[in-house]
């Protein structure tokens, strides 16, 4: 049974790379022949697709402009230790477990009626009896001691809610890996 | 560190100049990041190019490219040469970009049909560069990434492969499906059998 080489080894064909097995095919066989001989056709042409050279000056004109845009958005990762964004970590483990988990552990006082309206999101204005306040402590208190003496976290909601977008996606994978090992408080 | 003479990296060997320059990034040392950036800006801008086929939106992305690295510096491992990783972020964006901006429907399907009459052979370079660049822009997304990657940024399938998180079989294939595709959707324009040389008109490319 005739069977066509597959489009990677035609591939190699047009590279050069092939097997003595695929030349002896594509010599015998015109299908292939054509199709390799398009694909040669095409890669020559893609040589005259050149890019317009910027001037030669523009090349510095965009380090400035990137190294202008780190100093007005810094990485987010240098801005805060990374014990920081650990007990900030913690602290959001803490915070899903008391709303996955927590309910029935722990008293939840009754509800104040909620303001008419309320944006999507804004930050809360603190609540020193929000019963989750002590699991949190539990939780970022140990890890904070233990990175540093200096208490750069100690107030937890500051921590969570000043989190960057670039830790807000390392907290989210740390919350996952302890969902996932289904930690508990 | 200066590229070389035709301003691009030609392999993602292991540097050592990028590996100190990464490391200081890590440590805070904001200004080694100019050090990654002139070596690869060229290639970072040309990648762009490639993908919007304007010098507007190709610096803003390269501009973009870097910044979204440097935020990410802090996180990279070096399990990949940081080209790869650089070019991931780039062909990323760019991607992002043109979703935001153009229609699938203005993309060629796998089975492109042969487009208008045949130009003449007096047709000047620059016209055909610019036909070209088209009909690579509108290539499926996976072919053209690939034909891009390895046709103009000098990659090997591997690296290639690495960049897209595919496997080495199907870049080529890809590649090949590229090259037919950009085939028909030239042979309505570009002068029958007409080859011209690689690297005549390069400017800086591979």
């Amino acid at each position: 049974m005739w069977t066509h080489l597959s489009d990677d080894v035609l591939m190699d064909m047009v590279e050069g790379a092939a097997g003595d097995k695929a030349e002896r095919h594509v010599a015998a066989c015109a299908s292939c022949r054509a199709r390799v001989d398009e694909a040669r056709t095409a890669l020559g042409w893609t040589a005259a697709a050149t890019v317009p050279e910027p001037i030669p000056s523009y090349w510095d004109v965009m380090r400035r402009r990137v190294a202008q845009s780190l100093v007005e958005a810094p990485a987010a990762w240098s801005r805060r230790p990374l014990w920081a964004a650990a007990a900030a970590a913690a602290a959001g483990a803490a915070l899903i477990a008391v709303v996955v988990i927590g309910p029935g552990k722990a008293p939840v006082p009754p509800r104040a009626t909620p303001a008419a309206s309320l944006p999507a999101w804004s930050p809360l204005p603190p609540n020193d009896e929000d019963p989750a306040l002590p699991i949190l402590e539990l939780v970022v208190a140990p890890t904070v001691a233990a990175a540093t003496p200096a208490a750069f976290c100690s107030d937890v909601s500051e921590c969570v809610g000043g989190l960057s977008d670039e830790e807000s996606g390392e907290l989210a994978d740390a919350l996952r890996a302890q969902l996932a090992a289904g930690r508990t408080l | 560190m200066a590229n070389d003479e035709a301003g691009r990296v030609s392999r993602f060997r292991p540097r050592e100049e990028d590996r100190l320059a990464i490391e200081a990034c890590q440590r805070g040392e904001r200004e080694a990041f100019d050090v990654l950036v002139e070596r690869y800006q060229r290639d970072v801008y040309r990648l762009c190019y490639r993908y919007v086929n304007n010098h507007h939106d190709a610096s803003d992305l390269a501009q973009d490219v870097f910044l979204k690295a440097y935020r990410a510096i802090g996180r990279f491992r070096g399990d990949s040469a940081f080209p790869t990783w650089l070019y991931r972020i780039a062909v990323n964006t760019c991607l992002n970009f043109r979703a935001s901006r153009h229609r699938p429907s203005e993309e060629l399907k796998d089975d492109v049909v042969d487009a208008g009459p045949r130009v003449d052979d007096r047709m000047e370079d620059d016209e055909l560069s610019q036909q070209v660049r088209e009909a690579v822009s509108r290539l499926p997304e996976k072919q053209r990434a690939t034909l891009i990657l390895k046709v103009y940024n000098d990659l090997t399938h591997e690296e290639v492969a690495a960049i897209l998180g595919s496997t080495v079989g199907t870049v080529k294939a890809n590649l090949f499906h590229a090259l037919g595709n950009l085939r028909k959707a030239m042979a309505g324009t570009a002068p029958a059998g007409r080859r011209l040389a690689p690297d005549a008109k390069k400017t800086g490319e591979s």
